[in-house]
C-alpha cells in the first residue's frame, strides 16, 4: 500500500511540496521559538566575581508568591527586592557559619572633582558599595588604606587606571539623596583583577544612601573549615526563611547580577507568549493545508475503494504518507529553525531580551517539541481528513465528476458563530473594564477571533459567492461566470484559502494594533498632559538635591519630580482573581498644576501625602474603588502596602495608573535617581535667562539634559518605537509564516485544477480566459479573506482602542497596514496565477482527459 | 426517453453523386513522438480528404494513430510534418489562442468520457462555448438544443446527477450549439451500453442528415462505425483502406484482419 502511495507521489508533487513547505515552516518557527525559550531558561548569569570568596549567598526572592484561586502563583518583581537585616543574625547562628557579610550596593553618579563622569571601560557607571562587602570577592588593598570615615573612599584599580586617579585625589559621588565629595584613601584589586569596577565607601554611608538601612542587597556566608558547604547551605536556607533565596556555586551570579537574570527571564516570557500563538497558528495552518491535500484525493481514494481497498487501508495509506512527509519536513526544518533562532537572538539580545552573558543554547528538547507538534498535528489532521475520505462511497469513482456543491456545514457555521459571539463578548468585557490589561486580553480575543474566522470562512465564501456571484457573472459573462460556478461548487477549496488569508491579515493587523494603539495613546496623552516649559532628565539619573536648587532659581515657578515604577493590585476579572503590576509613578504633587494637566474626574490633587494615591479611571473601574477607598497594593520590590485613593484621573498613558508621593516609595525602588523633572517658568519670566540658569545648575551633574516639552515628547516617541521593534520582529516572523501557508494553500488548490483547465481548454476556453477565470476566483477568495481578517482585526482593535485611547478609530500605521493588505492580496493572486500558468504551459495544446 | 428514435442506418445518400468539398484535408501528415530509439511514428504520411456534410469513421487497432489523427485535425496536436487544412485554412498558420478560438467557433467535440464541467448545470454546460466566445446566449436556443437531445427536463441538473447516456447527450448538445463545421467524436459510445450507444449514434446521424454537419468519429467498434457514411482504416500510422457505405459485417471483417495483422 505504501509503495503504491510513493509511486503516486510524483503525480501529486505540487500538493506534496506545498504540504512539505508548510510543515517545514511550522517546524522552523516553533523550533526557533523553543530554542529561544530554552536559551532564556538556561541563560548564563555571568561569572561570580564580587561574591567569589563566599560559598553561599543569601538574597531576597525576586518573585512574589500569591494565592490565586486554588494555586500559588509566582509573579516576577519589577524592582530588586532586598533582604531584611535581621536575617543576618539568624544566619550567623547556623552551625558551620563562620561569618556573614552584608552587601549594600547603591546606584550613584560618580564624577571626578572636575565633574567628568567616572565610568568603566564599557561606559557603565560603577556601583557604590559598603567597604565590608569588599571581603566577599575578596578585594585587597594594593595602595593606601580602607575608608576610615564617611569622607573617604576606596576605588578599584581598573577605575583608577582608566581615569588617572590615585590616593589623595577627590571624587564626587551623587547619591539620590545627597552629593558627597570623597577623598580616595586606597586602591583595591580583586583576585586576578577580574571583577567589574566598584567604588567602596564607609558602610554607614552606603546604608544611609540606600534609603532603607534595615535592608541589604545580599548576605555573603563564610563557612567554617570542616563543614560541608552544601549542608550548611540547607541549614542557612531553613534559617533564612520565606522570601529569601539561597545561592551556591555558579548560581551566586544570579544574586550578583539580578538584572541579567531578569533579562533572561524576559526571553523566557517572550518565548512563552509568542510560542503559544505560534503553536496555535502552526496547528491551524497544518490542519487546513492537510485537509485540503487529502480532500483533493477523494477521487483517487474512491478508485482505491472500488478496487477493493478497505476504509482502514485508505486511512493507513493517507496517514502513512502524511507521516512520511511530516518526518521529512521535520528534519528539513531543523536547520531553518537554528538559523531563525540565531537571527532572532542576535536581534533580541542587544535590546536587553536575553542577558549579555547568554549564548544561544540548542538542546534537543525544543526541536523534539517542535517535531512532535508538527508530526502530531499533521497526523491528527490527516487522520480526521482520512476518516472523511474513507467514507467516500466507491461509486463516486465511477461517476466522472465528483464536483457537486457541498451541503453547507451547519456544524462549522455554528462553531464559527459561537466563537464570534464569544470573541465579541470577551472583547467587550476585557476592554471595557480597563484599558490597562487590554494588551494582554487582546491576545485571547485575537485567538478566539482567528478560530471564528477559520470556521466562518466557508459560510463567508458561500455568502460572498451568492451575493456578488450573480453580479460578477453578469459583468464577466464568460470567465467571471465560470469562476463563480466553480467557487459555488468547490466552496471547500475556496474556504481554505479564505481562512488562511483571513488569519494572516487578522493576525498581523491586530498585532500591529496592539503595539501602536498603546504607543500612540502614550505619545498623545503625554502631549496633552505636559504643560511644563522644560524637562530635565539624565542618562544616569537626576539627583534629588537638584529640585530645591532649581525651585530657588529666579523665574522658576514649579518643579515636579517624576519617578517611574510599578505598583501591583489584585482585582477580579471575569470572576477570576487576577494580580498584575501596573505602570505607576511617584510625583511631587504640590506644584502639579503648573507642570502637568491631569484630567481629574473625582477628588483633589492637592493632598497627595505619604500613603495616598491618585489612580486612573480604568483602575478605579477594575478595582471598583472610588475616592476615599483604601486599596491594598504591592510596591515594585514586593512589599505589601495600603494606599488611600484621593483622586481619580483619566488618560493615564505615559504616566501611570497609580500616582503616589515619593515618600511612599522610599527604600522600595533601587534607583530613585532614575527620574525626570518637569519645570514650569513663572509668568513673564525671560525664558532664555531661566533656561541658562537651569543649564548652569544641571551642568554640575554628568549626563543631564535640559529640553523643551516638544523634544521630550519626541524622545518618548522614539523610545516607544525602539521598544516596539521587538514586537514588530515577532510580527513579521508570524506574518510571513501565515503568508507562506496561505500561498501554499493557493498553490495546492490551483494545482488541483489541471483537469478542470484541460476540460475548459477543450470546450474552447483560451489560455487567457482560464487565467482570467483563475484571477476572478483568487480575487474573490482574497477579497473575502481580507474582509474576514479585517473584520476580526476591527472587532479586536476597536474596543481595545476605546479602552485605551477612548477613540473607536484605532491608531494604526495606515500606510504599513495598506502595504500588508496589498502584499497579501498580491501574494494571494500570484499564488494562484503562477501555478495556473505552469499548468497551462506555454502554448501547449490541451489534451483531452481520455488520452491521459 | 429520447425524443428521437434511433433511425435505421442509411447507406445511400442523395447528395453522394456530386462529390462534396473537403471539410478537412490531411496533406502528407506525419506525427513523431519522442527521439532516438524511443521514437514513435504515430502518423506516417497520411493524405486524406474528409468530405463535408458526411460522417467519416476512423478505425484501427490501438496504437494505429486514430486519436493522433483526430487531435491533429482538431488542432489539439500539431503534425511533425505535412499540413492539415480546415476548409481552406492551414492550421499551421494559427497560434495557440487563434486555434482555441477557431476550435470553439468552428469545431465541436464529443469524448468517450463526456468531459462536462462538474460545477455547471446541463444548460450552463451547453451554453459554455457561447459564453467563452462572448456571444449572446439565447435561452430558447439552449433549451431547444437540450430538447433535441431529449433532455428538456434535465436543464438544471448537474453532470453528477445525470446518467452516462444523458451526460453524453449534453456533450452533443454542447458540441452542436455553435453550429460547428466539423464535429469530432472520440469513441463517443465507448463508455455506454448497447442501447444508449445506439441512441447516441442516432443523434449524430441526425446531426449529419438533418443539420448537414460533418462528423469525424474515432472508434474501434464496428457497430458504431457502421452508422458512418465512410470508414477509414488506419494501421501503424498509415491509411490502409477506405470503405464507403460498407455494411457492418464487412467493417468487422476488415477490422479483425487488421487486428490480426498488427498482432502478428
Amino acid at each position: 500500500m505504501m509503495r503504491l502511495a510513493l509511486q503516486t507521489l510524483r503525480w501529486r508533487w505540487p500538493s506534496v511540496v506545498g504540504a512539505f513547505g508548510a510543515l517545514t515552516c511550522a517546524m522552523a518557527i516553533v523550533g526557533a521559538i523553543g530554542i529561544l525559550g530554552e536559551t532564556g531558561a538556561r541563560g548564563a548569569d555571568g561569572p561570580v566575581e564580587r561574591y567569589a570568596s563566599v560559598p553561599i549567598v543569601v538574597a531576597a526572592s525576586q518573585s512574589l508568591v500569591l494565592q490565586q484561586g486554588d494555586a500559588d502563583v509566582s509573579h516576577r518583581l519589577p524592582e530588586r527586592a532586598r533582604v531584611p537585616l535581621d536575617t543576618l543574625e539568624r544566619i550567623s547562628a547556623v552551625p558551620g557559619v563562620a561569618g556573614v557579610v552584608a552587601d549594600v550596593t547603591v546606584p550613584a553618579i560618580v564624577t571626578s572633582a572636575g565633574g567628568d563622569a567616572l565610568v568603566a571601560e564599557d561606559g557603565t557607571p560603577p556601583p557604590v558599595a559598603g567597604w565590608s562587602s569588599s571581603a566577599l570577592a575578596p578585594f585587597a588593598l594594593i595602595a593606601g588604606e580602607a575608608p576610615a570615615n564617611e569622607g573617604q573612599v576606596v576605588i578599584d584599580t581598573h577605575l583608577a587606571q582608566a581615569n588617572g586617579l590615585g590616593v589623595g585625589d577627590t571624587i564626587v559621588v551623587v547619591f539620590a539623596t545627597e552629593t558627597r565629595a570623597l577623598t580616595i584613601a586606597g586602591i583595591a584589586a580583586a583576585p586576578g583583577g577580574a571583577a567589574s569596577p566598584v567604588i567602596f565607601v564607609a558602610d554607614s554611608l552606603a546604608a544611609a544612601a540606600s534609603g532603607d538601612p534595615s535592608r541589604v542587597d545580599a548576605l555573603g556566608v563564610f563557612v567554617e573549615d570542616g563543614f560541608d558547604a552544601t549542608a550548611v547551605a540547607d541549614a542557612v536556607r531553613r534559617a533564612a526563611g520565606d522570601g529569601t533565596q539561597v545561592y551556591t556555586g555558579a548560581q551566586r551570579a544570579k544574586a550578583e547580577r539580578p538584572e541579567i537574570a531578569a533579562q533572561n527571564s524576559d526571553l523566557v516570557e517572550l518565548s512563552a507568549a509568542v510560542g503559544g500563538l505560534t503553536v496555535v497558528l502552526a496547528i491551524t495552518m497544518i490542519a487546513s493545508i492537510l485537509g485540503l491535500v487529502v480532500s483533493q484525493r477523494l477521487r483517487e481514494v474512491a478508485l482505491l475503494r472500488t478496487i477493493g481497498a478497505t476504509p482502514g487501508q485508505v486511512r493507513r495509506l493517507i496517514l502513512g504518507e502524511t507521516l512520511l512527509v511530516a518526518v521529512l519536513a521535520g528534519f528539513a526544518g531543523i536547520l531553518p529553525a537554528l538559523a531563525l533562532a540565531q537571527y532572532l537572538f542576535g536581534e533580541l539580545q542587544p535590546r536587553g531580551v536575553g542577558g549579555a552573558y547568554t549564548s544561544l543554547e540548542v538542546g534537543p528538547l525544543p526541536l523534539a517539541g517542535a517535531f512532535a507538534v508538527t508530526l502530531l498535528t499533521a497526523c491528527l489532521a490527516a487522520w480526521l481528513a482520512s476518516r472523511r475520505a474513507a467514507k467516500v462511497r466507491p461509486t463516486v469513482a465511477l461517476s466522472e465528476v465528483g464536483a457537486t456543491p457541498r451541503r453547507p456545514g451547519w456544524f462549522r457555521l455554528l462553531i464559527g458563530l459561537a466563537a464570534l459571539g464569544g470573541m465579541i463578548a470577551l472583547a467587550q468585557v476585557a476592554f471595557s473594564q480597563s484599558g490597562i490589561a487590554a494588551a494582554e486580553a487582546s491576545v485571547g480575543v485575537l485567538m478566539t477571533g482567528l478560530v471564528a474566522a477559520g470556521f466562518l470562512a466557508q459560510a463567508a465564501s458561500a455568502l460572498v459567492t451568492t451575493v456578488v456571484g450573480a453580479t460578477i457573472g453578469r459583468i464577466s459573462r464568460g470567465t467571471g461566470f465560470l469562476a463563480m460556478a466553480h467557487a459555488r461548487a468547490q466552496s471547500r477549496r475556496m474556504s481554505t484559502v479564505v481562512a488562511l488569508i483571513a488569519v494572516t491579515i487578522g493576525l498581523t493587523v491586530t498585532l500591529i494594533g496592539t503595539v501602536t494603539v498603546p504607543m500612540s495613546a502614550t505619545i498623545e496623552q503625554t502631549r496633552e498632559r505636559l504643560i511644563a516649559d522644560r524637562v530635565v532628565h539624565g542618562a544616569q539619573g537626576v539627583p534629588v538635591s537638584l529640585d530645591e536648587r532649581l525651585r530657588a532659581t529666579d523665574g522658576v515657578a514649579a518643579v515636579t519630580r517624576i519617578t517611574d515604577t510599578s505598583v501591583a493590585l489584585r482585582y477580579s476579572e471575569l470572576g477570576e482573581s487576577a494580580f498584575e503590576f501596573f505602570p505607576a509613578a511617584a510625583i511631587t504633587s504640590n506644584e502639579l498644576a503648573a507642570t502637568l494637566q491631569l484630567d481629574v474626574l473625582a477628588g483633589s490633587l492637592d493632598t497627595l501625602g505619604p500613603g495616598d494615591a491618585i489612580i486612573s479611571e480604568g483602575l478605579s473601574r477594575l478595582t471598583r474603588s472610588g475616592v476615599g477607598d483604601r486599596l491594598p497594593v504591592w510596591l515594585a520590590d514586593g512589599t505589601a502596602a495600603e494606599v488611600q485613593v484621593v483622586a481619580i484621573y483619566a488618560r493615564p498613558w505615559g504616566l501611570g495608573d497609580v500616582l503616589v508621593a515619593h515618600k511612599t516609595l522610599a527604600g522600595h525602588i533601587v534607583n530613585p535617581l532614575n527620574s525626570y523633572l518637569l519645570i514650569a517658568f513663572e509668568e513673564g519670566a525671560a525664558a532664555p535667562d531661566v533656561e541658562e540658569a537651569i543649564i548652569e545648575i544641571a551642568g554640575g551633574v554628568p549626563g543631564l539634559e535640559t529640553m523643551d516639552a516638544a523634544a521630550w515628547e519626541a524622545g518618548i516617541s522614539e523610545a516607544a518605537e525602539a521598544n516596539a521593534w521587538v514586537n514588530y520582529l515577532i510580527l513579521v516572523v508570524l506574518g510571513l509564516f501565515c503568508a507562506i501557508a496561505a500561498v501554499n494553500s493557493l498553490v495546492i488548490a490551483t494545482n488541483d485544477r489541471a483537469s478542470d483547465f484541460a476540460l475548459l481548454r477543450l470546450t474552447g476556453a483560451t489560455r487567457g480566459q482560464i487565467l482570467r477565470m483563475v484571477r476572478w476566483e483568487s480575487g474573490l477568495a482574497v477579497a473575502t479573506g481580507l474582509a474576514l481578517g479585517l473584520g476580526v482585526a476591527a472587532l479586536t482593535l476597536v474596543p481595545f482602542s476605546q479602552g485605551i485611547a477612548e477613540t473607536s478609530l484605532p491608531a494604526l500605521p495606515w500606510v504599513a497596514v495598506g502595504a500588508i493588505i496589498f502584499l497579501t492580496a498580491a501574494l494571494g493572486v500570484l499564488g494562484a496565477e503562477l501555478p495556473a500558468r505552469r499548468i497551462l504551459g506555454s502554448g501547449r495544446e490541451p489534451q483531452p482527459a481520455s488520452t491521459r | 426517453m429520447p425524443a428521437l428514435a434511433s433511425p435505421a442506418p442509411t447507406f445511400i445518400h442523395a447528395h453522394q453523386q456530386d462529390p462534396p468539398g473537403s471539410a478537412i484535408r490531411f496533406d502528407d501528415v506525419s506525427r513523431v513522438y519522442g527521439r532516438g530509439r524511443k521514437q514513435v511514428r504515430a502518423l506516417d504520411g497520411v493524405s486524406l480528404p474528409i468530405p463535408a456534410g458526411r460522417w467519416t469513421a476512423i478505425m484501427g487497432p490501438s496504437g494505429s494513430g486514430k486519436s493522433t489523427l483526430l487531435h491533429c485535425a482538431a488542432g489539439l496536436d500539431r503534425p511533425t510534418s505535412g499540413r492539415v487544412f480546415l476548409g481552406d485554412d492551414d492550421l499551421a498558420a494559427f497560434n495557440e489562442t487563434q486555434l482555441t478560438k477557431l476550435r470553439r467557433k468552428r469545431l465541436g467535440f464529443v469524448f468517450q468520457s463526456f468531459n462536462l464541467i462538474g460545477s455547471l448545470t446541463a444548460e450552463q454546460n451547453v451554453s459554455l462555448p457561447l459564453r467563452l466566445d462572448g456571444r449572446h446566449i439565447d435561452r430558447e436556443e439552449v433549451r431547444d438544443a437540450l430538447a433535441t437531445v431529449g433532455l428538456a427536463d434535465r436543464a438544471k441538473h448537474r453532470p453528477a446527477q445525470l446518467s452516462g447516456g444523458q451526460q453524453q447527450r449534453v456533450a452533443i448538445a454542447r458540441a452542436l450549439i455553435t453550429r460547428p463545421e466539423v464535429l469530432f467524436a472520440d469513441e463517443p459510445t465507448g463508455a455506454l451500453d448497447l442501447r444508449t450507444a445506439r441512441e447516441i449514434l442516432g443523434l449524430l446521424r441526425t446531426a449529419v442528415d438533418s443539420l448537414g454537419r460533418t462528423v469525424v468519429m474515432v472508434t474501434h467498434d464496428p457497430a458504431a462505425a457502421s452508422y458512418a457514411d465512410s470508414v477509414v482504416f488506419l494501421a501503424d500510422g498509415r491509411v490502409v483502406d477506405q470503405l464507403d457505405g460498407a455494411l457492418a459485417r464487412a467493417i468487422e471483417a476488415r477490422a479483425t484482419s487488421l487486428e490480426e495483422r498488427s498482432a502478428g
